[in-house]
């Protein structure tokens, strides 16, 4: 007896005036198909007892793609095993740590609204060798690095030299090679002579944020006495392109900042440098807790920031940049394992006090998922509460196509939000569409 | 008919790249404070 199929529930058909495209958002298979063969194929979908029409071969590339299913296998299941492989993924570790919460701007979407003002303390730094000690002895890694984050780390250079030459100790006497470290940092400290000292302290990679030109970067970075800090990012911007091997800028930007974030790309030549990356994220004013979500109307839907972010990439090739979407470089199609890795166990923050967490958004007194003791991570309740927080409780992402490209969207927004998410639906929808386009 | 991209299982499917280097432009720009750690397969 023939085996009984079903059509596969993540199937995407894209048809244009040159082309007819078969995707599956699960399993990547993409088919080119000619108009005969698209009816026939378009046939057995429809009814997947009428395989017979095609050939073996047919078959094959159908039934091997995942376009077409044993009829007993519940795909959400499949899903779901891909998503565990990835969260207990034991196979690396990114650490993140925050060697201050204190910041010198006063950003309003800023999300780290309630932090008391500490510092790793030595004997904080003692608790993360013996933790980092521990795990790289575990994993073994070929190569390791870590990050930087705050507050604004540059505040406390001072510690983040003891915690470099801690942890490249810890790398040496295991045999582990030392990669270059990532700080993410407003720049308004980072002179050259910062940049001399953060090279020493094996810092290689760096993010800086500016949100616009001058008026409206001024509007929302500022510092505690509102004043601007235009300039100085700007020239952190140059600093760090002479000094760093890679400079991702990220430029918040919503309906109200746009048109001073498109003048600052075209007028500002660092933006053509090939070591510089820009990243366009969504400018959320409600994060910073004065409006709610539903008064932020000027926050980009997701299908608007993936439309934005190809308009923003087409000026910088326009202007004699780089061709941002050759960046999508290895796999033109491609699916995830999470979201992030915040839903990963081997993604750890940690901060002052030796509190863990599980994401920089949620980073507020409170929201630690644990601590570190003798080296080793103490769960609390909102540790074992983070890792329910998966996008399968949802039936808006359970019943998603795009839910394998997707996986339901920022944790913390699920979080925070609870989804559906505004500015998660539509952009993967949004990219699908302009990779098929490109095929 | 052209297969363009062949296929993977649940069971396949790996990291691209190590650490924080988002292996997609997209993927980064996603997260409020682009320290989205890739997670492709």
């Amino acid at each position: 007896m023939a085996a009984a199929y079903k059509t596969s529930r993540f199937n995407v058909w894209h048809e244009s005036k040159d082309k007819i495209l078969l995707y599956n958002t699960f399993t990547t298979g993409l088919l080119k198909l000619g108009g005969g063969h698209a009816e026939k194929i378009k046939q057995v979908m429809a009814d997947p007892e009428k395989t017979d029409i095609l050939s073996k071969d047919e078959m094959s590339l159908i039934v091997d793609n995942g376009f077409l299913l044993d009829a007993s296998i519940d795909e959400l299941e499949m899903v779901k095993y891909r998503y565990y492989r990835g969260v207990f993924d034991n196979k690396r570790l990114t650490l993140t740590i925050i060697p201050t919460t204190d910041c010198n701007f006063a950003c309003p979407y800023c999300f780290e609204q309630n932090k008391s003002h500490q510092r790793l303390t030595d004997t904080d730094i003692d608790e993360i060798k013996k933790y980092l000690s521990r795990e790289l002895r575990e994993i073994k890694p070929e190569a390791f690095a870590y990050s930087l984050y705050g507050g604004e780390p540059l505040l406390c250079m001072d510690i983040i030299e003891k915690v470099s030459y801690e942890i490249s100790a810890i790398c040496r006497d295991l045999g582990i090679k030392r990669e270059k470290d990532y700080i993410l940092t407003n720049g308004y400290l980072l002179t050259e002579r910062m940049a001399e000292r953060m090279l020493k302290a094996n810092i290689g990679r760096l993010q800086i944020s500016i949100d616009g030109n001058m008026a409206e970067h001024n509007t929302t970075r500022r510092l505690k006495n509102g004043a601007g800090t235009f300039r100085e990012v700007l020239n952190a911007i140059y600093v760090s392109e002479k000094y760093f091997s890679q400079v991702d800028v990220r430029i918040n930007t919503n309906k109200g900042n746009y048109p001073g974030v498109a003048e600052l790309i075209e007028k500002e030549p660092i933006f053509r440098s090939p070591k510089v990356s820009i990243s366009i994220g969504n400018l959320r004013q409600y994060m910073g807790g004065e409006m709610e979500r539903q008064e932020d109307t000027d926050c980009f839907t997701g299908k608007e920031h993936q439309q934005i972010q190809q308009a923003i990439y087409d000026i910088i090739k326009r202007t004699g940049g780089k061709d941002f979407k050759l960046e999508d470089r290895s796999h033109a199609f491609y699916t995830k394992l999470n979201y992030c890795g915040a839903d990963q166990q081997k993604t750890v923050f940690i901060g002052p006090g030796g509190a863990i967490y599980k994401c920089a958004e949620r980073t507020d007194p409170g929201e630690e998922v644990g601590h570190i003791k003798d080296g080793m991570i103490v769960p609390n309740a909102r540790f074992w509460e983070w890792f329910q927080n998966n996008p399968f409780r949802d039936g808006t992402c359970s019943s998603c196509i795009y839910l394998p490209i997707c996986m339901g969207g920022c944790p913390s927004a699920r979080e925070r939000l609870k989804i559906p998410n505004d500015e998660i639906c539509g952009y993967w929808e949004q990219w699908l569409v302009k990779k098929l386009e490109r095929c | 008919m052209e297969l363009v991209n062949k296929g993977i299982t649940a069971l396949n499917g790996e990291h691209k790249e190590e650490g924080n280097n988002s292996c997609q432009v997209v993927c980064k720009t996603l997260c409020a404070i682009n320290l989205l750690y890739c997670v492709c397969a």
